[in-house]
């Protein structure tokens, strides 16, 4: 096990230095001038070159690369253009509040999804499977910002139970985690509900039925143990919806995590922050899915063993 | 040896398809005595595993008994609730499957799914447990059975998985033992070792079997009667010398001369013309008349009673009516 992990690990190195001369180039070969708009459109052409001289763009790519690569080593992602303060001080202040953001998300996701899949295949055909097969489609189709606004506008604004926006406390993190987790609660709710059905279907499950075992224990330990193998892997995936979504939840929640800092970094064409994020999103998907692998042997022993 | 256990009467499983109901068992009986073993032959789809599986009550939707009774120790199975059916499962009748490969839980341990059945029926602690399914392990002929107890599914053969399905099934002493082709998934030699292992556990244990098998190699070794099935009904009954040195149904009679004989080697092997009809399709008359090699005018019209022909052997044939 330890030497699979290290081997993953050993893995990324090659995925993180592609990522990061894509992060790097993209920056610099997108249109939008950083000087123009970190000092304004109105400096004259002597100052122009010599800030310009200063951030080093006068040399060739390649060792513009060099120079940020060697900076990211040391986990110096540079200044800000725009606030002028440590980008990874900034991204240090705001990482927290997108984990948890996300994993309070994934925890009402899997919830829901784990109860709402798991009960509509015990019950499957009937009236509470038909509800949960309507509701599910639809909730998928629902877009974040608008389920979020509708969210906020019943019970921050009308009914005044939560706060509209902001960070800090308990209270502040439930609206925006829901808003994020109910998609993939739906996802997750239909992909349990097949797999379970799935697995349902396996000889091992008439095996424990002739033990005499009761139809919801066969469910709860044979089945689902079986059906989440499945239910992992889908899980795992969703993680990277959910940062996609983290980006817009937190723009209408005003929650102050990595997803709002892109946003205002991606208008303010702050290429320090803009790099540092790319980078810092991807390393997240690769530790999520690293970490599912990890899970999904846990539950599987044929693969902890191999 | 001559108390009846178990007693089924005049069974009959449907099928739904589509607003109509299809019977693939029609009106079967048969009586299990206490220690013997019942064989149960005939082609695929001729409604053996329908038949088993209706014992235990495992018949899934859109599946039905939809008449006659299972009495087992004075009691109508058919008429129990699945609470009172599940005491009966695992620790009166017990079951083992055609598939030693997949009727496993792959994600648990052996040791867990033997202990699962212990628990569920009587009294004893997980350690308790634990100690009986080791020595059930090694009762099964498994050596190194600690060793086992931990491993997964996965890492067993068919055969080994097999005499752990016969652990599963004989870990809590049932009366009767249903084992619905236990070794066709398995190559000859360990088929050998899994039958004599039946054997002599049933000799302990006085456990009646219902052995489910098309080879009738198997059931001249292993039964004492054999029940042959024919399309969902029951066609001959008889001991089974008789029923190898005096059949008298047809069909029965086919299947002997298609058995492969290690004596003399004939050029191609006796195949019964023509195919199972398919459940539900044949209203009048008797199933077998269209492959019938004797078929007089009397069988399309009539459906022959299953009669008495000989000492403890019936058949349902115009021939000996
Ligand atoms: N779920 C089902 N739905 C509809 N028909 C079924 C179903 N299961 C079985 N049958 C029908 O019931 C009949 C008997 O099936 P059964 O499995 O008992 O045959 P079998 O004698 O055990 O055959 P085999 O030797 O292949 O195991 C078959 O004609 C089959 O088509
Ligand atoms: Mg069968």
């Amino acid at each position: 096990m330890a030497r699979y992990i290290i081997g993953r690990v050993l893995g990324m190195i090659p995925i993180l230095m592609i990522i990061s001369i894509l992060s790097f180039l993209f920056v610099h070969l997108t249109p939008g001038d950083p000087i123009r708009i970190m000092y304004g459109a109105e400096m004259d052409m002597a100052t122009y070159e010599k800030v310009k001289e200063s951030l080093g763009f006068h040399d060739p790519l390649y060792v513009q690369y060099g120079r940020y690569l060697q900076q990211i080593l040391t986990g110096d992602f540079g200044v800000s253009y725009k606030s002028k303060t440590n980008v990874s001080d900034e991204i240090g202040k705001r990482f927290l509040y997108t984990l948890g953001l996300t994993f309070a998300a994934m925890f009402w996701a899997l919830i829901i999804g784990l109860v709402v899949g798991i009960y509509s295949a015990a019950k499957r055909k009937s009236i509470w499977d038909r509800l949960g097969i309507i509701s599910t489609t639809t909730i998928i189709s629902i877009p974040e910002f608008w389920f979020g606004l509708i969210l906020m506008q019943i019970f921050a604004v009308q009914l005044g139970w939560f706060p509209t926006s902001g960070s800090g406390t308990f209270v502040h993190l439930l609206l925006p985690s829901i808003t994020l987790g109910f998609g993939v609660s739906a996802i997750i709710a239909r992909f349990t509900r097949s797999s379970v059905l799935e697995v349902l279907q396996e000889d091992f499950v008439r095996t424990a039925k002739a033990k005499g075992q009761r139809e919801s224990v066969i469910i709860w330990t044979h089945v689902l143990r079986n059906a989440l193998i499945a239910v992992i892997t889908m899980t795992g995936l969703q993680f990277g919806f959910l940062l996609g979504g983290a980006v817009v939840v937190e723009q209408v929640f005003a929650w102050p995590g990595l997803g709002s800092y892109l946003i205002d970094s991606v208008l303010a064409r702050d290429y320090p922050a803009m790099q540092a994020l790319i980078l810092l999103f991807s390393v997240q998907f690769l530790i999520v899915n690293l970490l599912v692998d990890i899970s999904y042997s846990l539950v599987n022993p044929q693969i902890r063993y191999e | 040896m001559n108390t009846p256990i178990l007693e089924v009467n005049q069974l009959q499983v449907s099928f739904k398809k589509e607003k109509e109901e299809i019977t693939v068992v029609n009106g079967i009986s048969f009586v299990v005595h206490a220690g013997e073993t019942l064989g149960i032959v005939g082609e695929s789809g001729c409604g053996k595993s329908i038949t088993s599986l209706s014992i235990m009550r495992l018949i899934s939707s859109p599946g039905r008994i939809t008449s006659g009774q299972i009495v087992y120790n004075n009691r109508d199975l058919t008429q129990l609730s699945e609470e009172e059916m599940r005491i009966v499962r695992g620790n009166e009748i017990s079951m083992i499957f055609q598939e030693p490969m997949t009727s496993l839980n792959p994600v648990f341990t052996i040791g867990r799914q033997i202990d699962e059945i212990i628990l569920l029926h009587t009294c004893a602690s997980k350690q308790e447990a634990k100690e009986q399914s080791i020595e059930m392990l090694k009762r099964v002929g498994i050596s190194r059975a600690e060793q086992i107890y931990r491993s997964y599914p996965f890492e067993l053969s068919g055969g080994m998985r097999q005499r752990v399905m016969i652990a599963i099934g004989m870990a809590c002493q049932p009366k009767l033992l249903i084992a619905d082709e236990p070794t066709t998934a398995l190559d000859v030699t360990i088929q050998l070792q899994i039958l004599d292992l039946m054997k002599k556990l049933q000799e302990k244990e006085n456990t009646a079997i219902i052995l489910i098998t098309h080879d009738l190699g198997v059931v001249a070794e292993m039964c004492d009667r054999v029940l042959v099935m024919y399309a969902g009904e029951v066609v001959e009954e008889a001991v089974v010398d008789d029923l190898f040195h005096n059949p008298k149904h047809p069909y029965t009679i086919g299947l002997l001369q298609s058995m492969p004989s290690s004596v003399e080697k004939k050029s191609r092997l006796y195949t019964i013309k023509g195919q199972v009809p398919p459940a539900g399709s044949i209203t009048k008359g008797c199933r077998f008349a269209e492959r019938c090699d004797h078929v007089i005018d009397r069988c399309w019209g009539e459906e022959p009673a299953i009669v008495l022909v000989g000492n403890n052997h019936t058949c349902r044939c115009w021939l000996h009516a």
